[in-house]
């Protein structure tokens, strides 16, 4: 085996023994700030933002982001998700009315619609699903050579 | 310990004290090296290949704990000193970011190797002649992918193997920036192209910030200190936290270091000194121990790369594209060098631009999205991932004397050891460097037919490019510098100070970590050569 072919592996071995003790199981998380009857609204509302966000857990990393926040930062989703549920129409309505204010919110519903967009965005393209599946990013490979813009 | 004198005392184990300690070990000196971190087994320390979603919190850590501090991140925050926990007072917010571990920043650092010329030394006690032989001695030990351009005072060096080659967006911005007279090159970057030295070529994982776990880009850690470690005249003190130089009858004769651990405190004793714990840090052990400082400039003329905030556009030719694997030898494979020479600028000195291209490892800019959701912004994203050019302007930060760091009178760290504090922040030229900064990424953007998103001008604090630098500025007159042009202190004739503290200037060329290495060297075969001739006695 020459020098090449040995870092080859050291830098495998190395990436699965990091995979494996960092990954963690979604399907048993607990909600921490959220109540389950929020977590579902979360839920809901990330899917209509983002379609495919429910199956990657996105409520779930807003809870755990929302857990280590500022009471400040808390307090405001909690208020926007009031407002955003006790509203009426469907979810799509909702957003449809709430968007156009998105640089500039000035009412709770408003505000949640911004928020909860930047935590899903943050969310879904950090987890597996939306890096590799939906933007396909094919890197952090083992690669013998880097062809560059070359052959494309 | 107190019982051995050493022939030198070198504090730090990063760029330069690694080639301090490598110059003098070779010339036969008897050499301790105190390093206040731990060492770093880089296959087990290292989380080179982790992904966001391997983390708990996606690579950004808790809210707010990382924000804002470039580098320091959930990939990197074990290794760096947490300025958020490790106090210091700064009406500016300059960002102090400390990595105390062997192998200082060596180990997460930017890798870009260009050298300066003979205009960036005209203000210095040396010229580009001078240092070209030692920026020849340092290019082959650090092994540089890069080529010779022959461009304008940016001197080519010594390369170990070709450059990368480029990605299909840095080639198109290559072509369009052509056509406004706007420079693109290669990289030269200290990740290998090719095998050198007993290390391995890079495997293109694109993660090298996060440190490399094979030995493929440079560090003090990987290439220096194993090898420094088989001499029997080397002995590297870790969790070795210096306080102060001791000195007697004008002469520096050893450092007082807490053990980082324990905290008990040790004294250990040497016929000279050198600092090179990092520019700040060497400051701050120089003002503590009330040394070398008849100039009183120790801690004046903070300097850093000053750095703007960054311009995105999306390149329509470049929407939708093939995905391919484009991480490469991470970060850009190109760059874009300083190319105001020729004009007619209202403010002194010169900025390169960095770029970013490239399918990356998460959506490429949430930039002018707004009022978007559902499918329609999912599949704009998609549209538009890897389609993005950014720029961001790292420009000259001019000497100034009101720019400083002082031993803080209240405030001390874990060790009892008193704190610097900072007032410093750019001034008018910086400023108007800005705004041609700006101007130009637009123009470059603008000749990519970018949709350029929605940003505001400014520039982050100073320390954010982490190359600080200027705080015992070296030159001629004693009155007026620190120390010189050997990194030898006016004062104190067996002290020296090899880190960037000696800078005079801080140039917008990319990189100072070679130029930090090859003053080093120069500084630590004087040091060696004095010492024999017994001038330092």
């Amino acid at each position: 085996m020459d020098r090449r072919e040995f870092a080859v592996l050291v830098g495998v071995a190395a990436f699965q023994h990091q995979h494996a003790a960092l990954r963690k199981d979604p399907g048993s998380y607990k909600a921490q700030f959220l109540t389950a009857a929020e977590l579902e609204q979360v839920a809901e509302a990330a899917e209509a933002m983002l379609p495919g966000a429910r199956q990657v857990s996105v409520a779930n990393h807003i809870d755990l982001v929302l857990t280590y926040s500022e009471p400040e930062r808390q307090r405001r989703f909690r208020k926007g998700l009031q407002a955003f549920a006790a509203a009426p129409g469907a979810v799509e309505e909702r957003f449809a009315s709430l968007a156009p204010a998105e640089a500039k919110p000035s009412t709770d519903a408003e505000r949640f619609f911004a928020m909860l967009k930047g935590m899903t965005l943050f969310a879904y393209y950090t987890s597996k699903q939306g890096i590799r599946g939906e933007l396909g990013f094919l890197g952090n490979q083992v690669r013998g050579s880097f062809p560059g813009c070359e052959g494309q | 310990m107190a019982t051995k004198t050493y022939d030198a005392i070198l504090v730090g184990s990063g760029a330069g004290g690694a080639t301090a300690a490598w110059v003098l070990v070779h010339a036969g000196l008897d050499v301790l090296m105190l390093e206040a971190g731990r060492n770093l087994n880089p296959a087990k320390d290292f989380l080179t290949h982790s992904m966001p979603y391997d983390l708990p919190f996606r690579g950004v850590g808790k809210p707010g704990e990382y924000d804002g501090l470039w580098k320091i991140n959930e990939y990197t925050a074990h290794l760096y000193t947490n300025p958020r926990k490790d106090t210091y007072d700064s009406i500016d917010g300059f960002h102090w970011t400390r990595l105390r571990a062997v192998g200082g920043r060596t180990n997460t650092w930017g890798r870009s190797c260009f050298r300066h010329g003979p205009l960036d030394f005209e203000t210095w006690p040396v010229t580009y002649e001078e240092m070209a032989p030692y920026y020849d001695k340092v290019e082959r030990l650090v092994g540089i992918s890069g080529q010779a351009d022959k461009y304008f005072n940016m001197p080519d060096g010594v390369y170990a193997g070709p450059p990368h080659k480029p990605r299909c967006g840095e080639v198109f911005l290559r072509e369009r920036a052509a056509r406004i007279g706007v420079p693109v090159l290669l990289e030269r970057t200290a990740a290998l192209s090719v095998p050198y030295d007993g290390r391995p070529a890079c495997h293109y994982c694109g993660a090298c910030g996060h440190g490399c776990d094979v030995r493929a880009r440079f560090s003090t850690l990987d290439v220096m200190v194993p090898r420094l470690l088989t001499k029997a005249n080397f002995t590297l003190r870790t969790n070795a936290v210096a306080h102060l130089v001791t000195s007697r009858e004008g002469r520096a004769d050893g450092v007082v270091f807490y053990d980082a651990l324990s905290k008990k405190a040790y004294d250990a004793k040497a016929k000279a000194v050198v600092l090179a714990a990092s520019t700040v840090e060497s400051g701050r052990i120089l003002l503590n121990s009330k040394l070398a400082n008849s100039s009183g400039l120790v801690g004046r003329y903070l300097m850093d790369t000053i750095k703007s905030g960054p311009v995105v556009g999306v390149v329509p030719v470049l929407r939708n594209r093939k995905r391919v694997d484009e991480e490469g030898a991470g970060g850009s494979h190109v760059t874009i060098p300083r190319f105001n020479y020729q004009h007619k600028v209202d403010y002194q000195g010169g900025y390169f631009i960095l770029t970013g291209t490239g399918f990356g490892r998460g959506m490429s800019s949430a930039g002018g999205l707004e009022t978007k959701w559902g499918a329609a912004l999912k599949e704009e994203i998609r549209s538009r991932y890897g389609a993005t050019i950014s720029l961001r302007g790292y420009g000259e930060c001019l000497p100034y004397h009101s720019n400083a760091f002082e031993i803080d009178p209240e405030r001390k760290d874990a060790y009892g050891i008193p704190q610097v504090r900072f007032r410093c922040g750019h001034g008018d030229n910086e400023r108007l460097m800005m705004e041609d900064m700006y101007g130009w990424m637009e123009r470059i953007l603008k000749a990519c037919d970018a949709e350029i998103l929605p940003y505001r001008k400014y520039l982050e604090p100073l320390g954010d490019a982490t190359h600080e630098c200027g705080t015992a500025r070296m030159g001629r007159d004693p009155r007026t510098s620190v120390l010189n042009s050997y990194c030898q202190s006016h004062d104190v004739k067996n002290l020296f100070v090899t880190d960037a503290s000696c800078f005079v200037s801080s140039p917008g060329t990319h990189g100072i970590t070679t130029w930090i290495m090859a003053l080093a060297w120069r500084a630590s075969e004087y040091l060696a050569e004095q010492m024999k001739r017994k001038e330092l006695a």
